[in-house]
Formats: structure tokens, sequence, C-alpha cells
């Protein structure tokens, strides 16, 4: 990884300012509180944390490459007391040897030879914390990093289960569909043709549309139309479609391929099971900040040969959940013999 | 003499196929065509057809249903989109099944099959082509019966315990009880096992309304089911009872 500082102008910035600000303060204090002359306090403040301030760029390597969980706790502190050692001594020997060769106030060398012990702990302090903030800058970026990369890993998750529950072309429907016209080539093949073009459309539909990108209801009424026609041509007149949507309601959006399990199921459950015929009501209108879409069916209550899974539903239910994340969106109940669905899509 | 046939058939494409396919058959006369179980099963019982075209998914009966429940015995043509049937087995018996879609030859061939049954004057085997079919048993969740001159479907669910008795099962629900012709190994098989446990070789019981189990000697215990009815239980119907009730 690129050194936090170079890769980041601010932080470079605010460590080159914390170092002329500290140099500044050492310049004062050696004047004010050691009473040295200018010139040997200016120098001594410059040279000592300017030069302290390029040592510590390095150390940031030590920090990154020996990160907790790498190496033990022990292993680091080792590393840490070597770094700060040889650092500190090529950093005061060095600076002690140029300010001595450049100055020649004698009070002021005396200065330097008294005070390496106030130089070893002022240069401790600066390489901890120093470490500190590097360590701080580690966590921050590992943090920032995981977050990023649960973030994502949300995504594909979630992308992965929209696809899942996309509704798949029931091939028990297509079976059916192509029986029918196969018989209808025989005895009306005009009608065969028709019914193509209508399944071409509704295919074509189904696999055009991207999961995670809403439609608006004018285009999944017009493929749900296309679906109950398909289905007519084999139950005739014991299918009946009633659609009632409020002219505002054409371009609200909803996710694609969400009604047609809804309208599957009412044909199975009702149409399929039954000798009368059955009406299939769609009202679709706005409320507050939804769309709702209300299906109803009539059913035969006789009990069923065999019992479905209720997979559809759910499926629409999950598929809701995920793409709005809200619960409740879908509502059903069975009164009378009438079996009702009510779809709550928000709009936003 | 002409063949008096129906179709009972719910999708009115497949109707009109059949009726087409028939045409150029002077010898069958259609006199019927049908969309769902009850009506069909009224016809063949009321006009009582030489030959049968059924369907199998269909409103209100399945065509298996129906023909446990007529009282007449057509030579059957099954027509189904379906193949989980066990076809070979039912193929090498008496009538044909033809899986849609079919072509005119395949009709044609299972429409001779029939006549040649018909001409020869013998009866479709309806038994052994059902019990074929019933190589790859199915949960169902009702059972059509017949008491008087109506058709009841149970649901499994108010099955309180089906009861050997002679060639017959006697089916008890909580109002009524019905004959079926039927073995007690065709509903073992059948219902949901989950469910239904046989507690001894006369008794197969919904595991839902026993109330509870009671010694009776060395052998046997006794079942008390909710309606106060007492059954006995098998040592053997006793294990399989304990490990259903997870006792």
């Amino acid at each position: 990884m690129n050194h936090p500082f170079f890769s980041n102008i601010k932080l470079l910035a605010i460590y080159i300012l914390t170092w002329i600000a500290i140099a500044v303060i050492h310049v004062f204090s050696l004047q004010f509180f050691f009473n040295l002359s200018f010139f040997p306090a200016l120098t001594d403040g410059l040279l000592y944390n300017l030069s302290f301030a390029l040592f510590g760029l390095p150390v940031w390597y030590i920090v990154y490459y020996s990160k907790p969980g790498k190496y033990a706790f022990i292993n680091q502190l080792i590393q840490h007391i070597s770094s700060a050692a040889i650092i500190l001594l090529v950093w005061i020997s060095c600076c002690n040897a140029i300010l001595k060769n450049i100055s020649d106030d004698t009070a002021y060398i005396a200065f330097l030879e008294n005070n390496i012990a106030w130089r070893i702990i002022s240069g401790l302090l600066f390489y901890s914390i120093l470490v500190l903030i590097y360590y701080i800058i580690v966590y921050y970026n590992d943090r920032q990093e995981r977050i990023m990369r649960e973030a994502k890993l949300n995504d594909i998750v979630k992308q992965a289960e929209l696809d899942n529950l996309r509704s798949q072309i029931n091939p028990h429907f297509l079976f059916n569909s192509l029986n029918s016209i196969s018989s209808l080539t025989i005895t009306d093949p005009e009608k065969a043709h028709e019914m193509i073009i209508k399944l071409s459309d509704f295919l074509r539909y189904s696999i055009s549309q991207p999961g995670n990108v809403l439609t608006t209801l004018k285009a999944e009424l017009d493929n749900i139309s296309r679906y109950i026609d398909i289905e007519k041509t084999r139950f005739g007149s014991k299918l009946i479609s009633q659609i009632s949507v409020t002219e505002e309601c054409h371009e609200l959006k909803i996710p694609p391929m969400i009604l047609q399990p809804l309208f599957e199921n009412a044909l199975k459950h009702g149409v399929y099971e039954s000798a009368e015929p059955v009406t299939i009501k769609t009202v679709c209108a706005r409320k507050q900040e939804y769309l709702s879409i209300i299906i109803t069916n009539n059913f035969d209550p006789a009990p069923r040969h065999s019992k479905g899974a209720g997979i559809g539903l759910k499926n629409i239910r999950e598929r809701l959940k995920i793409l709005y994340q809200r619960e409740n969106l879908v509502k059903t109940k069975s009164e009378n013999n009438i079996f009702e669905v009510e779809l709550l899509i928000p709009q936003l | 003499m002409k063949i008096k046939a129906i179709i009972v058939e719910d999708e009115e494409p497949a109707r009109s196929l059949l009726k087409k396919f028939l045409e150029p058959f002077g010898d069958v006369e259609l006199i019927g065509e049908f969309s769902d179980g009850f009506t069909g099963l009224k016809a063949i019982n009321d006009l009582k057809p030489d030959l049968v075209f059924l369907d199998i998914q269909m409103p209100k009966l399945t065509g298996f249903e129906i023909l446990e429940l007529a009282e007449h015995r057509p030579i059957i043509i099954f027509t189904t989109a379906y193949d989980q049937y066990a076809i070979k087995a039912f193929e090498a018996n008496a009538a044909d099944y033809l899986l849609k879609p079919f072509t005119r030859e395949r009709f044609a061939e299972a429409l001779k099959k029939a006549t040649r049954r018909f001409k020869n004057n013998e009866n479709a085997d309806v038994k052994s082509v059902l019990q074929a079919i019933d190589e790859k048993p199915e949960i169902i969740s009702r059972i059509a019966v017949r008491s008087a001159s109506k058709i009841h479907l149970v649901p499994a669910e108010e099955i309180i315990f089906i009861e050997s008795d002679g060639d017959y099962v006697k089916i008890h629900t909580k109002e009524s009880s019905f004959l079926k012709e039927k073995t007690m190994k065709y509903f073992e098989e059948h219902l949901d096992p989950g469910l239904f446990i046989r507690i001894h070789r006369s008794y197969l019981v919904n595991a839902g309304f026993i109330q509870r189990l009671e010694y009776y000697d060395k052998e046997n215990h006794i079942a008390i089911l909710k309606n106060n009815e007492r059954l006995k239980v098998s040592d053997n119907g006793y294990k399989l009872l304990r490990k259903a009730l997870n006792l």
C-alpha cells in the first residue's frame, strides 16, 4: 500500500504544517526558557524537527507490514523498539554533529552536549505518537475497505437472489401452449398463426427484461393480456379477464414479470379446476405512495386432487422484499370462494 | 355396427383436433363431448359409449377418478400431455395412451386398437390398466367416492381412518363412511405417509385423529381416536406409530 501521506495531499500538508508548528514552538522555547540566542535556537529547532519529519516517513512501512494479526504483539513491539533505537541514534548523532559544526557559540555547544537525554525522550514521544497515528490510519483504511467489500458482497448476493426469484416461464405453460398450437395447425391454421405471434411476443418480453430494472405498469399489463389471450385459446369462454386501470397509473413503475405468476396461479387454481367460468379481475389504482394492484378470481372450493407448492406467491413476496426493503407488500385473502391478492408497489 | 364414442377433455383445441382426426373414420360415431370430470362421468354412465377419449388432468374429477367411479366400462383411450403414468405398462395393456401432441398416424393406430377390441367384444381391462399406472405412486390429497347417486370428494385430512372390508375399503370421516373398491395397500401408498399410519392389517389411521394409546395385551395396543372409536394396533403398527408420533 502507498504511503498515506503521499496518496493524500491533505494528510501530507497537515504533517508538514504540524512539524513546522512544533519547530516554531521549539525555537521559541529554546530562546525563552533556555536563553539561547536566536540563530542557534532557529537552526536547532529546524534541523531537529524537520529531520525527524523525514525519518518518521518510512516508519509507516514498519507499521503497515507488521499489521496486527500478521505478527504477534511481542514481535511488533520488538520491531518498534529496534527501529526507534536506530532512528534516534542516527537522528541525534547526525543533528548534533551538524549543529556543532555550524555553530561557534560555546554556550550552545554545551547545551547540545547536556541535553541528549531530553532529545531521546522527545524523540521517543514523537516516535510513539507517529506510530499511533499510523496505526489509526491502518485501522481506518481496513475498516473502509471491509465496509466497501461487504456492501459489494451484499449487492452481489441481492442480485443473485433476485435472479433466482425472477419468475421463470413455467415450462408447463410453454408445453401446453405448444400442444394447443399443434392442434390448431390442423383445425384452424389462422388461429395457430395468431397464437404463435402472441406466444413470441410474450416470450420476447419475458427474456428482454433485466430483473432489477423497473418497467411501466402498461408494459406489464400488455404482457398479461398476451398471456391471457394465449390461455383463452385453450379454455375459451371459461376464462374471463377484466382489467381496470386509472389513466394516471399507466406510467407507474413496477418490476417486470411480477404479475404473470399471479395470473398463472389464478388460472391454475381457478380455471384449471373449475367447470364454470372463472373471472379474473384486475384493478390498478394509486394509493398514496403505492401502486396497488388487486387481482381476484373465483374458484371451485372442492378439495384438490393434488396440492400445489405455493412457490409463486412466496417468490413474489421475497422479490418485492429484496427490491424495496419492505415487508407486507403482498396481501392475500380467500373469502366466499374468491381469492384475492393485492400487491403494493412503492413509487419512489 | 358403429362405435359410439365420446370425448372428455377440458381444452377446446384438443377437442377440435380429436373431432377432426375422427372425421375420416366412418365406423366411429361421436355422440358427445364433455369438458370436465363430472359431466364426463355422467355421460359415461348415461350414454354408455363404447369408446371414450379421456383426458387425465381436468376440472372436478381426473380421468382416473372417473374410471374409479364409472358404472359402465367403455374402451378407454387416454389423451394427456403428461407421461408420468407409466406409459409403457399401460401400452402393453388393453386401451391406448395418446401423449399430446400426437400425430394423425398415432391417433389412427390407437383407434385401430380400440376398434379391434370392440369387434372382439372384449372390454378394456381397466383394472389392470390402473394397477399398471399405480407403479409410480403419486400422493393424492382427496378421494372421489360415491354414495347413493352423489359424488363426494373427500379431502385426505378429513379422513379419520380407513378400514378393510372384504374386496372394499371403508373410508371413515366425521360425518359418514364410504365404501370404495380399492386395496388398503393402494391407500397406504397414495396418502401422505407422514399422516396415515398402517396400525393394523385392517386399519390405516390418520395420526392427527389419535387421542391416546392404551395397552391391551402382550401383542396389542388400542388406539383411542378423537371420536372415541377404539382401534386395535398390532405390534408392528405400534412401532410405526411410535416413530410417526415421535414417542
